[in-house]
């Protein structure tokens, strides 16, 4: 299970569950910068694209190992803000878009932090307007990956990442349970859907520890959002425990919950979550 | 003389206060430490204890004695109930963690059943002209209930319809008794009040609510509505209410009280359309409802039973705005209380997680945890969701532009503010309207004569006189689109 290679005859799938409600228009500290939460989220899932493309390119071209979805939820609907449902890298790759100067902290081998100012190329732009339909996104993102998951029986399952700053104002948490379960049920030859939940912890929030990765002995943050996200969450395959144990230093199993972690920590899971992408080759 | 035994609760605590958990500072307020053993509140004051399972409710204003030892506990007698009106009082050993330290507190306290329903509410939910035999047998146990307490020389003291209750089959149960100590008021009295008020409630609930409403304003004349009552009962041919609140006026003796109970109890509901006329005109509000007790903004654990709450409107973002009395609250929809810290006059629904409240004060907006994130010094403030802004107007009737957090957008004020749509707010200074947009930027001067808010992309203006429209750019539309859309 979770074994299969990402190939350009077996793509992977990325959906990206996108919260663009009002309260995202919070601000969030993310990488020393003050910035609202859908800023810090469009930033991210631009530059998990980015990453995508970057190991999809060979010599000549970016060769087509990912179909990626991204759904933004915000008002009273959830829709794709791609042109189509999913997206080849290679279509990403060739969209023509705006660019963007991000300012990025390195640290150098020596320990030294320097600033260093790089391009990036934007097919997200911040919005946060409306209310939270997390429901509809769910049951939105369920169709999609089934006519994946029925296009592509061998493949890696589809890996859903829903980013949100807080609880569904279309559904009850029992309903949002039943939701994500049918969302987890589906599967490709090479095992179930996994489901990857991320709440953005917002600047005026009380301050918590991040959790990141929780195992079953992991305090949950007293907070009813922390333990739905957890129940929904997929557990995390063996193939994500190595480089998971390195980030928190705890033993396995772990769960795909990302819990009141700073967007740092985003974009590091985000990176754990392409693992499968180390298999393309 | 018999000390004054403790009304609601007996707790084992520390005796510094600085010790007591946070959220229970405001809920045991110990002002007294001098006596040897004991420290007791010297005020009067509400009191609701809970653990993490169960709500002990102590509905009427007491004064607490608390001891500070398990000696001193022991030293006091636990009542045992044996009266079948009486409501259940229990002692729980270890029940609580009332302090800081990890003892556990133990705690005597009339214990409200979740099946109990106050007086007022009682009448409410049984109040249907087609379902009001509950209420009749409400009467008939109130009777029963004074006949016994009458036998056997059993002495409240201070009975209201406040701690008077009911089993769902109708039969009364007293909260927060006995107290020994001096009588405030007579309890038959009490009784033939409550009595009475039941039967108002199933003949007409409008007169009820009146009188309820009546009751709890802090002029009020009590003799005169009795008086109001018991004219309205003769003109409408009702004896034994027009009788019995003769009796109470004239200080009758309980035998006398007692029978008429029984007389009351016995007469079918009749409509009391003259009384529901005659409170009007002393309410000057018909129909506003009393403030029988207003949601604890307490921690949010403790869970609101919404079969309680006067008014209970529909979840929406998963928040419930409920009302008890003349207070509003917000609880999740499985009943967890959201706490606000002042007491909500005036509620709206949750929209992405902000409400505009009304209070004492003037209006606020809160967000989801009950946080003020516009403080309630405002005289009006209107909440855009789909914007993701609001407005608001000072008491100068200055209006301006505010964030979901509570920053002011607009650098310009104005003198009114329209509906935000599309990205933008219309605006009036003076007699001119401009528009700014969401973001708190003057998008246009204050030119024009009329102006409304924008719809499908354009919106209607008139300047110097000439009615046109303009789209999103801030453009006027072209004839031809002119044409087109006042052909549609």
């Amino acid at each position: 299970m979770y074994s299969a290679q990402i190939t350009r005859q077996h793509k992977g799938a990325i959906l990206l569950l996108l919260d663009l409600s009002g309260s995202m228009a919070e601000r969030v500290v993310f990488e020393g910068r003050s910035m609202t939460k859908s800023q810090a989220l469009a930033e991210a899932v631009n530059s998990l694209i980015q990453e995508c493309i970057n190991r999809s390119r060979r010599e000549r071209s970016t060769a087509d190992y990912f179909d990626i979805g991204i759904v933004g939820y915000a008002a009273d609907e959830a829709t794709s803000l791609l042109k189509n449902s999913w997206q080849s890298i290679v279509a990403l790759d060739n969209t023509p878009t705006p660019t963007q100067s991000l300012r990025l902290r390195r640290t150098l081998p020596d320990g030294r932090s320097v600033e260093t100012i790089v391009e990036r190329r934007c097919w997200i732009e911040p919005e946060a307007k409306g209310r939270t339909p997390m429901g509809k996104a769910f049951q939105l993102a369920r169709r999609m990956c089934q006519s994946w998951c029925c296009k592509h029986p061998d493949s890696f399952p589809p890996i859903v990442i829903n980013i949100t700053d807080g609880e569904a104002t279309d559904a009850t948490a029992e309903e949002i349970g039943a939701l994500a379960q049918s969302l987890r049920s589906l599967s490709t030859n090479d095992g179930n859907l996994l489901l990857m939940n991320i709440h953005l912890a917002s600047e005026h929030d009380t301050p918590t520890e991040p959790l990141r990765f929780p195992n079953e002995g992991t305090p949950l943050p007293n907070n009813r959002h922390a333990q739905l996200l957890y129940n929904i969450s997929s557990p995390l395959p063996e193939l994500y425990n190595a480089a998971i144990e390195e980030l928190t230093h705890t033993p396995p199993p772990y769960r795909a919950i990302c819990y009141n972690a700073s967007l740092d920590e985003l974009v590091g899971l985000l990176a754990i979550g392409s693992l499968s992408m180390d298999r393309i080759i | 003389m018999t000390p004054l035994l403790p009304i609601g609760a007996y707790i084992e605590c520390l005796q510094n206060s600085e010790l007591l958990a946070p959220e229970l500072r405001h809920l045991l307020p110990a002002d007294n430490f001098e006596r040897e053993g004991f420290f007791a509140t010297s005020k009067w004051l509400n009191f609701l204890l809970h653990d993490n399972e169960r709500e002990y409710i102590l509905t009427t204003p007491q004064a607490g004695q608390f001891a500070r030892s398990e000696r001193a506990i022991q030293m006091r007698v636990v009542h045992t109930r044996k009266c079948d009106y009486l409501a259940d009082c229990q002692y729980i050993p270890n029940a609580l963690t009332l302090f800081n330290s990890q003892a556990k507190s133990h705690l005597q306290a009339a214990i409200l059943q979740p099946h109990h329903t106050p007086l007022y509410d009682f009448v409410r939910r049984h109040c249907s002209p087609t379902h009001r035999a509950h209420l009749h047998s409400a009467l008939e146990s109130i009777w029963h209930c004074a006949h016994t307490l009458t036998q056997t020389g059993l002495r409240h003291g201070s009975l209201t319809s406040t701690n008077i209750a009911f089993t769902p089959e109708g039969s009364v149960r007293i909260l927060n008794y006995p107290i020994v100590g001096p009588a405030k008021c007579d309890d038959m009295e009490a009784l033939a009040k409550a009595a009475i008020a039941i039967y108002i409630g199933g003949s007409e609930l409008s007169a009820f609510k009146l009188l309820a409403e009546l009751s709890n304003t802090p002029q009020h004349n009590h003799n005169k509505t009795l008086r109001t009552i018991a004219s309205a009962a003769e003109h409408h041919g009702i004896g034994p209410l027009a009788e019995l609140s003769k009796a109470i006026l004239q200080k009758a003796n309980h035998s006398t009280l007692l029978m008429l109970l029984q007389k009351l109890a016995r007469e079918p509901f009749h409509p009391l359309t003259l009384l529901t006329q005659m409170l009007k005109t002393r309410t000057h509000n018909p129909l506003r409802i009393i403030p029988t007790e207003h949601p604890k903004q307490t921690e949010p654990h403790i869970k609101i039973d919404f079969s309680l709450c006067d008014q209970v409107m529909p979840a929406s973002d998963l928040i419930v705005r409920y009302r008890r009395g003349n207070y509003w609250g917000y609880a999740h929809y499985n009943g967890e209380q959201i706490g606000v810290e002042k007491p909500l006059l005036g509620a709206t629904d949750f929209e992405e997680g902000r409400a505009v409240v009304l209070t004492e004060r003037g209006y606020g907006m809160i967000d989801s945890k009950g946080r003020f994130v516009l403080g309630d010094h405002w005289s009006e403030i209107c909440w855009y969701c789909n914007e993701n802004i609001a407005t608001a107007a000072d008491n100068d009737g200055r209006w301006h532009i505010y964030d979901r957090m509570g920053h002011q957008l607009s650098a310009v004020a104005c003198d009114w503010m329209g509906d935000a749509s599309e990205g933008f707010v219309v605006a009036r200074r003076g007699n001119k309207y401009g528009y700014f947009s969401t973001s708190g930027h003057k998008r246009t001067d204050f030119i024009y004569d009329e102006a409304y808010g924008f719809s499908n992309g354009v919106a209607r203006v008139c300047h110097n006189g000439h009615y046109y429209h303009i789209d999103t750019s801030l453009h006027h539309l072209s004839a031809r689109l002119e044409h087109a859309l006042e052909k549609e």
